[in-house]
């Protein structure tokens, strides 16, 4: 789909848009761009920085444990104290320090010399541990009686350089845990401590502590692929989906003394909610200043393009006639000035029609006053002369009878003159009766063939069988018929045929009346049934005018049909009467 | 017109582009689906070999057999299977009026003569020596049980806390739950006809756990909705998840280290007043106990309706214990010295540990001795021990307090001082005489302790957000309201069950 605008208002509004908002909105994606990059690096740097300290905490927390023990282990060594004595030591020493739950000092045979707990130990020397301090180790994680990963210490002690027994103290990793939930970023970031071997040693989210207790393994995250093998290698990060679908931002940070990592996770949504924020709020102004911009450009183009729209609306006004219409244009600059300029052509609009009315009704004047003459001259003129023969003595009566019947013609021929005259100026009322259209059709032709057959014409007639009934005015009709007969006699060449007819077609009656004669132009036929129109060398051409009132006045059509130098035909169409107006009329 | 719809149609899509823009952060709202599947709570109960109650048994018999009366957390009773009772004016007969239309489990009605063979039955063990003063229980119609008294006791009103099962079965009651199975009770189902509506919850399962750890890692993982006792050690890591809800309460659980008052070295009123003043109790309870408990200055449960603020009290006085001892030991100067039975958990052993470190401080050497409960027991019969470190009831009733400290009672003790101030409580004749005896009771347990009274220890239960728990009164136990526990909304989760 196309957009086009047409108006100049909206053009100028995209225009606006175009030339403010297009920067506006370049400014903004740069902007975005470059919020989200500084935001993600400033976030990552952030964790980055807690994950290390995080790492450093827990590794000085653990150290520090192990460094009591060894500490703990010269309190013992050496010091000839009794067996119950170094059992009270081991005691006061768990519920001093309760991340050990439980402290026993063992021989080198392995046989306990003394311990914290009331009844028999329950740890053992651990094997292969993991070097953690001087002289202690760590064991592996390994899950215990309660099945939650538990770690133990061992100090290996000497005497005279020669093995003499260990201290191993079990690391209490739930106490563990309550520094790790300490470590928080935002609302919802939390650290988790995995061991070597992938086991979750402690899980910051009080909801993950679950993680914890059913020792799943954390091999698979998808920060320990990545995650750097030494201490003083930087920490790593990325974002990933969690097995709860939650996009998450870690950090994993190595503590390479006990091999274990340190994972700081939060999620994206509140990691990066800061930068949301703030492109939430470019966003919206973006938005409003877009609309204000097309508002704005709407608004100036209106007022621009007001004048424009005061020319249309004047020239349309003046195109429809309304000549007096004039514009306001008040704006002092070019448009003010074709407002004046129009203002000026309406008012010699206006003059020129006033003259060229002045034309036509004189034009009209010169026109009828012609007819006029020409149409009474000839009547007169033959009356005239009649009446001067009349007034002879050597006229015989048969003479002195034609000159009476030509006065007598004539006259007449001037009343019909003034009918139509009187009948254009004031149409006289249609009488509607049942009438027999081919009787009236008959009486006119009857009565007109004599003067066709005088202009060395031939008048042919054919008429349908039987009756054909209308509701009609039998005496404007026949006015119709005699106009129609009359122009044809007068268009046609002596020599020539005027044939009438009369026919049914369906449910109208037809009456036709058709010559031989000169024919009408085609450029004409649209006009010859206006007033004062006429193809014929004199007359006032009003005849086939008010043929055509009359004729649609009884619901008929009038139908012309001409073909220069071979003839017209003028074909009069009315509704058939019904059985019962026939029966009427018959009677 | 049309390029005017088109840029209109242009902005609004604009506009829509917008908004969802701006909306593009709301939350999807959760959907909720319905089950009919059966609701099962599963409860993590400890089995300590060592504890002095049976908690899967305890917990068995607190949803399937009802009491006559409840105790509220000041000692006075509230009706339960008992519509109500009433002392008649010379206080020698308690004529208790049943509900009518219960029925035990197995659909028998409970009627007077079947609760008068029950307490018959069960009023001895819970009287101890008081039981001496029933004359008789008989009945009065269908729905009255009528006791004679052969004095007046208030330990009798006290005593309609008994269970009342169904005689012959001890786990057939009249509560809200049914045990399947009476020598294993692991599995409860609800009583359709439980006169105050059926519960909820369909069935109960419950698992034992060798120790309070154990049982919590289990609700770590998800495995068990309700976790009925959670160590003080965990309390912390628990309270702070949004899957669980933790539910305290004062019980009327009292730590105590029993003194041998016919051990050589304890046989002094102010050796034992010493040991007392040696303690400092409020350490304790943030060392031992991390907070969850209250400090214990004498033998009787201070929410009790008769317990006063301003009575005497044994304070931390480390300088007045040793100057007593030094007064005891005479010219030799002998250091005192004696064991104390300790039972084999780590909350004991803790506990034990901080005491000998305080008494160590004025002098008092504490051997520590790990002892499985039936020795504790059996010593305590025998009187072959020094001192033994327990958690006892104690509360909210005063009889409880009597059956634990009067001579003959489990506890062994023998302190006529303490007895004279027990039976003064035991043959009351008004809540005045009562309380002042109360008053008696606690001096005369400073005057001449039994015990080294350490803590009331708070109690803890987790249960799972799965389920609705309505909270129970005050101070109250929110098993109290098992039978009102529902799944919560989200049926999803809740049909993990």
């Amino acid at each position: 789909m196309t957009l086009r605008i047409r108006r100049i208002a909206y053009r100028f509004a995209l225009l606006l848009a175009l030339a403010a908002v297009v920067p506006l909105i370049a400014y903004g994606f740069v902007s975005i761009l470059s919020l989200q990059r500084g935001t993600r690096e400033s976030v990552i740097a952030g964790n980055q920085n807690v994950a290390t300290r995080a790492a450093e905490e827990i590794r000085r927390y653990v150290v520090t444990h192990a460094d009591l023990l060894r500490a703990l282990s010269a309190d013992l060594q050496d010091t000839g104290l009794a067996q119950h004595q170094q059992d009270q030591i081991l005691k006061n020493f768990v519920l001093q320090f309760r991340e050990f739950r439980e402290i026993t000092l063992f021989d080198e045979n392995g046989a306990t010399v003394a311990t914290s707990r009331v009844g028999k130990p329950r740890i053992t020397i651990p094997k292969n541990g993991q070097p953690v301090a001087e002289r202690v180790t760590m064991s592996s994680i390994h899950v215990d009686d309660d099945l939650l990963p538990t770690t133990v210490f061992s100090v290996r002690l000497t005497k005279l350089n020669e093995p003499s027994g260990w201290l191993t103290g079990e690391f209490n990793l739930e106490e563990m845990w309550r520094m790790v939930d300490h470590i928080r970023i935002g609302d919802h970031g939390y650290a988790l401590v995995i061991a070597p071997g992938g086991e979750l040693i402690a899980h910051g989210d009080p909801d993950k502590k679950a993680l914890v207790a059913r020792t799943v393994n954390m091999a698979a995250h998808p920060l320990m692929a990545i995650a750097p093998a030494q201490a003083d290698a930087p920490t790593v990060s990325r974002e990933y989906v969690d097995a709860d679908g939650q996009n998450n931002l870690g950090v994993a940070a190595r503590i390479a003394q006990l091999g274990w990592t340190v994972i700081v996770e939060q999620p994206t949504a509140e990691a990066y909610a800061n930068a949301t924020v703030l492109q939430r709020q470019l966003l919206i102004a973006i938005s409003l200043g877009l609309l204000l911009m097309i508002s704005v450009g709407y608004l100036f183009g209106r007022s621009f393009i007001n004048p424009i729209l005061a020319l249309k609306r004047g020239t349309q006004a003046v195109a429809e006639g309304q000549l007096d219409t004039r514009v306001d244009i008040r704006t002092g600059d070019e448009f003010g000035d074709l407002g004046d300029a129009f203002n000026t052509m309406a008012d010699r609009l206006v003059q020129l029609q006033e003259d060229v009315k002045r034309q036509e009704r004189q034009t009209m004047f010169g026109r009828v006053a012609a007819g006029l003459v020409h149409d009474l001259s000839h009547p007169i003129q033959n009356i005239g002369n009649s009446l001067r023969l009349l007034e002879r003595d050597d006229l015989d009566a048969e003479s002195r009878d034609l000159f009476r019947r030509t006065i007598g013609r004539e006259i007449a021929t001037l009343k019909r003159f003034m009918d139509d005259l009187r009948h254009l100026v004031k149409p006289k009322p249609i009488e509607r009766f049942a009438m027999d259209v081919t009787g009236s059709v008959a009486e006119i032709v009857e009565a007109m063939r004599g003067e066709a057959e005088r202009s060395g014409l031939t008048v042919e007639t054919s008429y349908a069988e039987g009756p054909l009934l209308i509701n009609g005015d039998r005496f404007a009709l026949g006015r119709v018929y005699r106009n129609l007969i009359s122009n044809a006699i007068q268009a046609t060449e002596p020599g020539g045929r005027v044939t009438v007819t009369t026919a049914r077609s369906g449910d109208r009656v037809e009456v036709r009346v058709a010559d031989t004669g000169s024919g009408i132009p085609a450029d004409r036929l649209t006009a010859i049934f206006d007033d004062f129109v006429t193809t014929k060398r004199r007359g006032l051409g009003l005849g086939l005018a008010i043929s055509k009132r009359i004729v649609e006045q009884l619901d008929g059509t009038i139908v012309v049909e001409s073909e220069v130098g071979r003839g017209t035909s003028f074909t009069l169409g009315f509704p058939a009467s019904d059985e019962s107006s026939r029966h009427a009329a018959a009677s | 017109m049309d390029d005017q719809r088109r840029l209109f149609g242009l902005a609004t899509v604009c506009v829509a582009v917008a908004a969802v823009l701006l909306t593009a952060c709301r939350p999807a709202t959760g959907e909720q689906s319905s089950s009919s599947d059966p609701i099962a709570l599963h409860v993590g109960v400890p089995q300590l070999p060592a504890n002095a109650t049976n908690g899967l048994r305890q917990l068995a018999q607190n949803q399937a057999v009802e009491s006559l009366a409840s105790v509220a957390d000041d000692g006075r009773l509230r009706p339960s299977l008992a519509k109500d009772w009433r002392v008649s004016t010379d206080g020698l007969t308690l004529t208790v009026n049943l509900r009518s239309g219960v029925t035990f489990h197995d659909g028998t009605p409970v009627t007077s003569t079947i609760v008068a063979n029950s307490i018959r039955q069960t009023l001895p063990s819970v009287m101890g020596t008081a039981f001496t003063d029933i004359e008789d229980v008989a009945t009065a119609g269908e729905t009255q049980v009528v006791v004679r008294l052969r004095h007046r006791s208030p330990f009798l009103l006290d005593a309609l806390e008994v269970p009342v099962p169904k005689p012959g079965a001890a786990l057939t009651g009249t509560g809200p739950f049914i045990v399947e199975d009476q020598k294993s009770p692991t599995e409860l189902k609800a009583n359709p006809k439980y006169y105050l509506g059926r519960p909820t919850v369909d069935r109960i399962l419950v698992e034992t756990f060798p120790s309070v750890r154990t049982a919590w890692a289990e609700m770590l993982r998800g495995r068990i909705d309700m976790l009925y006792e959670v160590g003080v050690d965990e309390l912390d890591l628990l309270e702070a998840s949004t899957n669980v809800a933790i539910f305290t309460f004062a019980r009327a659980y009292q730590y105590a280290v029993v003194l041998n008052q016919e051990s050589a070295g304890l046989r002094s009123k102010e050796v034992r007043q010493a040991l007392n003043l040696s303690i400092d109790r409020d350490a304790l309870v943030q060392k031992v106990l991390r907070g969850h408990g209250t400090v214990s200055f004498g033998p009787v449960w201070p929410h009790n309706f008769a317990a006063r603020a301003d009575w005497p009290v044994f304070r931390f006085d480390p300088k007045l214990a040793a100057q007593k001892l030094a007064q005891t030991s005479g010219s030799r100067g002998d250091p005192l010295r004696f064991t104390c039975l300790v039972r084999p958990n780590e909350l004991d052993e803790r506990m034990s540990l901080v005491l000998k470190q305080q008494l160590e401080a004025v002098g008092i050497d504490m051997n520590i001795e790990e002892a499985e409960m039936d020795r504790i027991i059996d010593s305590l019969n025998h009187r072959r021990f020094d001192a033994v470190l327990l958690e006892s009831p104690n509360g909210p009733t005063l009889l409880r307090s009597y059956r634990s400290w009067h001579s003959g009672g489990p506890m062994n003790a023998h302190s006529e001082t303490v007895d004279t101030a027990l039976d003064a409580i035991r043959y009351a004749k008004s809540e005045e005489e009562y309380t002042k005896a109360v008053g008696s009771f606690q001096q005369a347990a400073i005057d001449d302790p039994p015990a080294i009274f350490l803590a009331w220890v708070e109690r803890a239960r987790a249960v799972s957000k799965r389920f609705i728990v309505p909270l129970a009164e005050p101070g109250r136990d929110i098993l109290s309201t098992l039978r009102l526990w529902k799944p919560a909304t989200d049926q999803r989760v809740a049909n993990r069950n």
